[in-house]
């Protein structure tokens, strides 16, 4: 069973007893004119608010998301399992980051509950909740109603936000909130039956829809606080090393600029505006300690990744076995051995890291887009030496995310430069700097062997080598055991593969490069995806074999879910059915119960791909909103071709080279598939499973095949030569 | 003191006219709809109108803008445009950031171009990144969009 699926309740003390609250908080005061802080931020202060629903005499209904809105749409689709408990009209709801408490904390981490949006799990943790929410806040409007009329409660219908009694009596629930307010919550709710869904399920536009085409949504680069500084940064560009030397006089007595401050790893101007401070940043001359990694480059680490698979390394993790892979390679006539390589990436996140943040005496407020809020509040404990009620986090829309925003060094930095000034003060990291501090998905390297003798697969072998993306978010103990090791392995292992080989072997070699790495969206199925559904791909092209056909062959009986959105998947794109001049390729996954296959269709246009077509089929099982899991699909999909077109971080001397989109290339329009399809599985009762991230790791191997497919040609190494003709 | 016409309204401002229009926007005037992206006119997030033509605001200095007409997304009007609700009806964005961008370069691209092939969409679109991946949609509103405008809708 997985663990998420038995979660703690989230704490319903006071659930809906604080209706009254937000009415009454409806009519304070609002700081919002003045400084735009939202009006309701105060509000999680009181004792008895509702941790997820409040409804205004105005009628307007809002949800507190626990989720932090990055693009992915869950503030959408837990708004939707409100309303539609409620019987709440859609036009009626708000959304809300919900701040910092413990009602919106889970156990992602066994035994540590954060508050926190990550692992494409908002929808599958919080669905429930939500659900519950909402059916509370009615059951409290009908008894209201009811109490108002002298009817009995059962004998009341909802729709629309509106009480119905069949004496034609009607109220609605702007006009019952204060009475609701005072009802008692109901212990135990009944849940709608999937059947009487007016919103769950449906494609409703997304809550932030207005807000995103008028450019009034605010994100955390926008929040204004009066009297806010600006601070721009000069951080160490070998990541782990220091400052040693800062000069900045001609900083200091540029106009605007407020104050140089200077840290043991960066250099902070801080100035009324940030585009002073960045001019003033400009001028300094910092010299850095390097620690020891001046001499380390992209080259250096190739090296040291080759060598972690040569049959004398030691540190090896077993991974997979299956039999005895080694003596069926050894007795095997043919075998096939590739070698997969892929790049440090970046998330370039179009939003550059920023935070702002306020210490006073006897509080700390933090406005930022972060995935992690909770965590946020650790950190400001442990920078400011405040008790952690005195810290306050305030979630802002996030301009993008894709996992990087759950690491949290930029806003450690943000809270260690408001320790030191005295005003609001918002850090803007410049993108050179966004760029060159990326929490990146590690440069790995895979080794494969299969023999392939008698027209069959008898033995698959593969070495995983690389850095571990999750090393930043766990403690030393941790990253000792073996478990953790075998990570850098996911999508080859035994539980996480889809293929049944006669006999098989995986082992993982770690190496630990001193370059930052986080969780890129689908984290290690970003490489491990590439690398095993290419190396199926060569499989079939060594056995005459068409490539779908082999993989029917190969996926192991368990995976039935994830062979029926294959078939589905060849059918919809016409599989072996490409136009003339037109080259298919598939690839397909299994990303933690969510099943995703892609077909990718090009043709080769001055030496370039041309993705015509890319067709999608995800089974996620249940699903709110079928409009924005296709947006993710699709969405992801396309960061995984960009990746595999174009994107690179390298070292050189110990820094990353790449410093802004001239030279971290991004997919854009002219390069992206003409067409995209999505298809969704019938979620068959199917519990609800991950969205934002299993469609980008099929994107690059289908793509990759298909360019095989087209000029025989057999990418191994990303991103793809800009020139196809130049694959080796 | 420069003068600036933005948005339809006359507006001084005391910042060294060197300063780069963007910063101009987001810092004097507090109109945040306008993005920073890259600061290199790489990405499109700062695109604005200047005497209708799309710009990139980030690599504009405000000495530049002398006496020409700047438009941002919070001018658009209190109706939404074509092209906006385009972007609505087929749900566009995601996490929203470039789309600012996106729609000015789109609105300015259609005055000028008002039937565009998709070799002319992709054309005019490819200065404007969006790391979630919505140019399938964006180009379909864009298209939408332009039917609209020319009364075929």
């Amino acid at each position: 069973m997985d663990p998420l699926d038995t979660l703690p309740e989230p704490s319903r003390r006071g659930l809906l007893a604080g209706l009254g609250a937000l009415v009454v908080a409806a009519s304070l005061p609002s700081p919002a004119q003045a400084s735009n802080l939202r009006d309701y931020a105060h509000l999680n202060d009181a004792a008895n608010i509702n941790a997820f629903v409040g409804i205004a005499s105005d009628g307007t209904v809002t949800v507190l998301s626990p989720a932090a809105e990055m693009g992915q749409g869950s503030s959408t689709g837990l708004a939707q399992c409100v309303a539609d408990e409620l019987d709440a009209a859609w036009g009626d709801v708000k959304v809300l980051h919900a701040d910092e408490a413990k009602a919106y904390r889970f156990a992602m981490i066994p035994l540590d509950p954060r508050h926190m949006t990550g692992g494409s799990l908002s929808i599958r943790v919080w669905r429930q909740p939500m659900r519950e929410a909402g059916a509370r806040a009615r059951a409290m409007l009908v008894a209201a109603a009811a109490s108002r009329w002298g009817v009995r409660a059962d004998e009341c219908t909802t729709s629309e936000s509106v009480v119905r009694h069949p004496s034609g009596k009607e109220a609605t629930y702007g006009e019952l909130a204060d009475d609701a307010a005072r009802q008692k919550a109901p212990r135990r709710v009944r849940l709608k039956d999937p059947s009487q869904f007016t919103l769950i399920g449906k494609g409703v536009p997304r809550e932030d829809l207005l807000g995103k085409v008028t450019g009034t949504t605010r994100y955390g680069i926008d929040v204004r606080l009066p009297g806010m500084l600006h601070a721009s940064t000069r951080t160490c560009p070998y990541h782990v090393g220091k400052v040693r030397r800062v000069d900045a006089a001609e900083a200091r007595g540029m106009p605007g600029v407020r104050d140089v401050l200077v840290f043991d790893d960066f250099v902070a101007v801080v100035a009324d505006r940030w585009w002073k401070a960045e001019q003033a940043a400009k001028t300094l001359t910092i010299t850095w300690d390097d620690a020891g990694h001046g001499d380390v480059d992209s080259a250096s680490i190739s090296a040291s990744l080759a060598q972690a698979m040569s049959p004398d390394e030691k540190d090896v993790y077993v991974c997979r076995r299956d039999g005895k892979a080694e003596k069926v390679l050894a007795a095997a006539s043919q075998v096939l051995t590739s070698t997969y390589e892929v790049p440090y990436l970046d998330h370039a996140t179009m939003e550059p890291l920023n935070c702002t943040v306020h210490v006073q005496a006897d509080r700390c407020d933090v406005w930022v887009g972060a995935q992690g809020p909770t965590l946020v509040v650790r950190n400001a404990v442990e920078i400011t030496g405040l008790h952690r009620d005195q810290i306050h986090v305030h979630t802002e829309y996030l301009g993008g995310a894709y996992g990087r925003k759950g690491n949290q060094g930029w806003i450690q930095q943000a809270l260690r430069i408001a320790t030191r000034v005295d005003a609001p003060v918002q850090m803007l990291w410049s993108r050179e700097e966004t760029t060159r501090l990326g929490r990146y998905r590690p440069a790995m390297r895979m080794d494969f062997k299969a023999s392939v003798d008698d027209g069959r697969v008898g033995a698959f072998y593969g070495r995983v080598a690389g850095d571990n993306s999750g090393r930043s978010y766990m403690s030393p103990f941790l990253l000792r055991l073996p478990l953790v090791k075998k990570f850098l392995a996911e999508g080859l292992r035994g539980a996480d593969s889809p293929y049944a080989y006669d006999t098989a072997l995986v082992e993982a070699v770690p190496r630990t490069f001193h370059l930052n790495v986080g969780f890129w969206r689908s984290v290690n199925q970003t490489y491990t995806v590439f690398g095993r559904e290419c190396f199926v791909d060569e499989i079939a092209h060594a056995l005459g074999k068409d490539p779908v056909d082999l993989r029917r062959e190969l996926l192991s009986d368990e995976y039935t879910r994830l062979r029926a959105v294959m078939e589905r998947c060849v059918a919809e794109a016409g599989w072996g059915d490409a136009p003339e001049g037109r080259y298919q390729g598939v690839a397909i996954t299994d990303w933690g119960g969510s099943f995703c296959a892609q077909v990718v269709e090009l043709s080769v246009v001055d030496d370039r791909p041309r993705i015509h077509r890319l067709t999608a089929v995800l089974d996620c099982g249940i699903y709110v909103n079928p409009d924005q899991v296709t947006a993710q699909v699709m969405g992801g999909a396309l960061m995984g071709l960009s990746a595999a077109l174009g994107e690179a971080i390298t070292v050189e001397g110990g820094r990353v080279v790449q410093s802004n989109f001239h030279d971290y290339r991004l997919l854009r329009m002219k390069d992206a598939p003409v067409e995209v399809e999505v298809h969704l599985m019938d979620p068959a009762g199917h519990p609800p499973r991950g969205v934002g991230e299993p469609g980008t790791p099929p994107a690059a191997p289908a793509l990759c095949n298909a360019i095989f497919a087209a000029t025989g040609k057999r990418v191994r190494t990303l991103p793809i030569p800009s020139q196809l003709s130049e694959i080796p | 003191m420069t003068i600036l016409h933005i948005n339809g309204e006359t507006r001084e401002v005391d910042v060294d006219e060197s300063t780069p229009l963007l910063w101009v926007l987001r810092e004097e005037l507090d109109l945040t709809g306008t993005k920073f992206g890259c600061g290199v006119a790489q990405c499109g997030a700062c695109t604005v109108h200047i005497d209708g033509r799309a710009a990139r605001s980030c690599a504009t200095p405000l000495g530049a803008v002398q006496g020409r007409e700047v438009t941002t997304i919070e001018g658009l009007g209190d109706e939404l445009t074509p092209v906006q609700k385009a972007w609505m009806k087929h749900s566009v964005p995601q996490c929203g950031y470039c789309q600012s961008g996106q729609i000015m370069t789109a609105i300015a691209f259609l005055r000028h171009v008002p039937d565009p092939t998709d070799e002319q969409i992709d054309a005019a679109m490819s200065g404007n990144i969006c790391r979630c991946g919505t140019y399938p949609r964006i180009r379909k509103a864009i298209r939408a969009a332009a039917a609209e405008l020319r009364g075929e809708d």
